[in-house]
């Protein structure tokens, strides 16, 4: 395992690194979020959404760990746009269904920028278990009929297609008979509710009613798109480690600097021990997250499903912790400031709550993973 | 990295491992430092543990505060004269030298007077009186120096470097002290155990609750181990100085783990173990087999998050040397 950049990666982690400082400091991100405005086909140009992806898939090759190191950067900002659903979770579940070169057609759009795609998989209820699937596909006449809902589909609002996962077979819990459907924003009877996160970001939840999608919609093999779903999430999983390590560094940096220039009972605050201390442990528990998403990472690069999903339970799990934590101590050691909306403080913590919120909680994978040992 | 996949293999098939004042402390300080003379005393029978070396550093007085240390050592024609006590000197009752940290100059600041001795444990005037720690062993004791006579040949470098050596020794050590392999290995025991234990007519394993609490652990684990990899291999390139935060959360998992071993067997994780001077071997403790040993590491992990730089300690370097707080 090399934990050091390659050249070409140092480079792009700063050319994202400018660019995220240059746009999302506030006050300009609060703008970004009244005025509905987004970076999308910026990233598209820059060929951001393309990194790490293979390239008979449309994308600009190289490894996962560029598409790491982009997460964690736009954690730090923390940005507003999909990256996660739209560049990470979907396409790797594309990738995984289909294969490298079947997925060029779908997927070249997509990192053009000119089409956003959001997969909708979960279910409320299913609260991050993958085979948890209810939304039906019945097949009639040589195309399929969909009924149910799904919840929290990353990136929504701003998708022109779904990738919606249904049930072709089996009960409801069932790992087989899940298949995979692309179906338009505008499909009959497909209803789509859009809203915000507590982080702004961009979500929606999903009611289909006898939507047809022909035979030809379907993405991957009939009934078999769970294992495709595990890849694709385990993936997203780990990018949101990242994701929510880039976030606790920012936090940290702020809560340093406040601790070296806010001044209490006649001296700045770093002369306190305690407050030492517990930024002390803040970096602590930061390399510990860091330490586990790169850990998840090497999962990734095992191509072994098991070790896989052990690898991306394991970092949710110890992320999860690490980052309440440093959220929590950035907006108690910034006081006041911390849970006002004019300091970036509270919404690095805010970011941090939902990406924890996604996948599943760390609940559930430490039940995943003690199903794995 | 070697010496990292070593030790692992090494607790992994519960082979004893590597002595650690030899190999990981006297051992580098002397090819580093010492003299020919010195490397051709000590270098071979400390690697093939002919003789064996105990660390005198702590004091009653200096424990965290360690450069504020008051054994003296006087020059004397070609000898200094040792006069002092060191305390929590871990395997002095068998070591055949000690190497310590004594005062040669108490009339500048205390760091800059302090130097590194190597002193033979047969020395007239040196009494070692064994301390009971709280599992019932004797593994440390106090060590009193009385007008010691050491041959100033046994001086590691110069008068005054005592504590840029001592540095140099710590800083080895600190990607390893968070000892991720023996918690590695404990965890296995962990999982192994509850695995087999019964609980309410299934085995323990089987209890969420407890399960989560060691799955918790294992996957903080997992992460650790990855921050000490990242120490190695990346040494200070990413800025962060990540060896000196491995110890805080290394010494909290290997009291966890003994903590939930002791948890996994009920009551028989706090079984009174035998007393020091015990006919070993002949006596047995109830519950099963995996119980053995189980209650006296409990009490003893109590000393991993004091040992090596109190926590509190650890959280003040890191505060200054990596936050610049």
């Amino acid at each position: 395992m090399d934990f050091n950049l390659s050249e070409e990666e140092t480079m792009l982690r700063e050319s994202v690194a400018r660019f995220v400082r240059a746009e999302y400091e506030l006050p300009k991100r609060q703008e970004l979020i009244a005025s509905g405005r987004d970076h999308w086909k910026r990233f598209a140009d820059l060929g951001w959404l393309a990194v790490g992806i293979p390239e008979e898939a449309g994308g600009y090759g190289g490894s996962l760990s560029a598409t790491m190191l982009i997460s964690e950067v736009f954690g730090g900002g923390p940005t507003l746009e999909p990256y996660l659903g739209a560049a990470v979770l979907a396409p790797h579940v594309v990738l995984a269904a289909v294969g490298g070169e079947a997925s060029a057609n779908l997927l070249t759009p997509v990192f053009e920028g000119r089409m956003l795609i959001a997969l909708a998989n979960c279910e409320y209820e299913a609260r991050g278990k993958l085979s948890f699937i209810g939304t039906t596909a019945r097949s009639k006449a040589g195309s399929f009929v969909l009924n149910g809902q799904k919840a929290a589909v990353i990136g929504g609002p701003a998708a022109t297609c779904f990738l919606v996962a249904a049930r072709t077979s089996g009960g409801i819990d069932d790992p087989d008979g899940i298949t995979l459907f692309r179906m338009p924003r505008d499909a009959p009877g497909l209803t789509v509710r859009d809203y915000r996160a507590i982080d702004s970001s961009q979500m929606s939840d999903i009611t289909l009613h006898n939507v047809e999608a022909p035979a030809g919609s379907i993405v991957g093999e009939v009934g078999g798109a769970l294992a495709a779903l595990e890849a694709g999430t385990d993936t997203a999983i780990v990018a949101a480690a990242f994701g929510i390590a880039g976030a606790m560094t920012t936090a940290l940096s702020a809560t340093t600097e406040h601790l070296r220039t806010r001044k209490q009972f006649g001296g700045p605050l770093r002369d306190f021990q305690v407050l030492r201390h517990r930024a002390a442990d803040m970096l602590v528990e930061l390399e510990q997250a860091r330490s586990a998403a790169y850990r998840g990472l090497a999962g990734l690069h095992q191509n072994d499903p098991r070790a896989r999903a052990y690898a991306a339970s394991s970092a949710k799990i110890v992320v999860a912790r690490c980052s309440r934590f440093v959220g929590g101590q950035a907006i108690q050691l910034h006081g006041g400031m911390g849970v006002s909306d004019e300091c970036r403080i509270s919404h690095l913590f805010k970011y941090i709550a939902v990406t924890n919120a996604l996948f599943g909680s760390d609940t559930y994978h430490i039940e995943r993973l003690g199903s794995l040992m | 990295m070697r010496r990292i996949l070593f030790e692992e293999e090494c607790l992994l098939a519960d082979a004893p491992p590597q002595h650690f004042a030899n190999i990981h402390s006297v051992g580098p300080v002397i090819y580093t430092f010492g003299t020919d003379a010195q490397k051709r005393r000590y270098l071979e029978s400390l690697l093939n543990g002919d003789e064996i070396w105990c660390q005198g550093f702590s004091e009653p007085n200096a424990g965290s505060d360690l450069a504020s240390l008051t054994t003296r050592a006087t020059r004397e024609g070609d000898d200094y004269v040792v006069n002092g006590q060191k305390l929590w000197t871990s395997d002095a009752h068998e070591a055949d030298f000690m190497f310590a940290l004594v005062r040669t100059n108490p009339d500048v600041p205390k760091q800059r007077g302090i130097s590194f001795l190597l002193i033979d444990m047969k020395s007239h005037g040196i009494r070692v009186r064994p301390i009971t720690l709280i599992d019932g062993s004797h593994a440390v004791s106090e060590v009193y120096l009385d007008k010691v006579r050491v041959p100033a040949v046994n001086l590691v470098c110069e008068e005054g470097q005592g504590w840029t050596i001592a540095k140099f020794l710590l800083a080895n050590e600190r990607a390893f002290s968070a000892e991720v392999p023996s918690t590695k290995r404990d965890l296995q025991r962990l999982v192994a155990l509850a695995k087999s234990e019964p609980r309410t007519g299934d085995v323990l394993w089987n209890d969420p609750l407890f399960r989560a609490k060691i799955v918790s652990l294992q996957a903080e684990l997992d992460a650790l181990e990855y921050t000490v990899l990242r120490a190695i291999l990346s040494g200070d390139h990413e800025g962060s100085d990540l060896a000196s935060l491995v110890k805080i959360p290394g010494s909290q998992m290997r009291q966890r783990v003994s903590e939930l071993l002791a948890e996994a067997l009920s009551t028989y994780g706090v079984t009174q173990y035998p007393p020091v001077q015990a006919d070993s071997g002949q006596q047995s403790l109830p519950g099963p087999p995996e119980a053995q040993g189980v209650s006296a590491t409990f009490a003893y992990r109590r000393a991993t998050t004091v040992y090596g730089g109190a926590n509190e300690v650890q959280r003040e370097i890191i505060s200054k040397a990596n936050l610049q707080l």
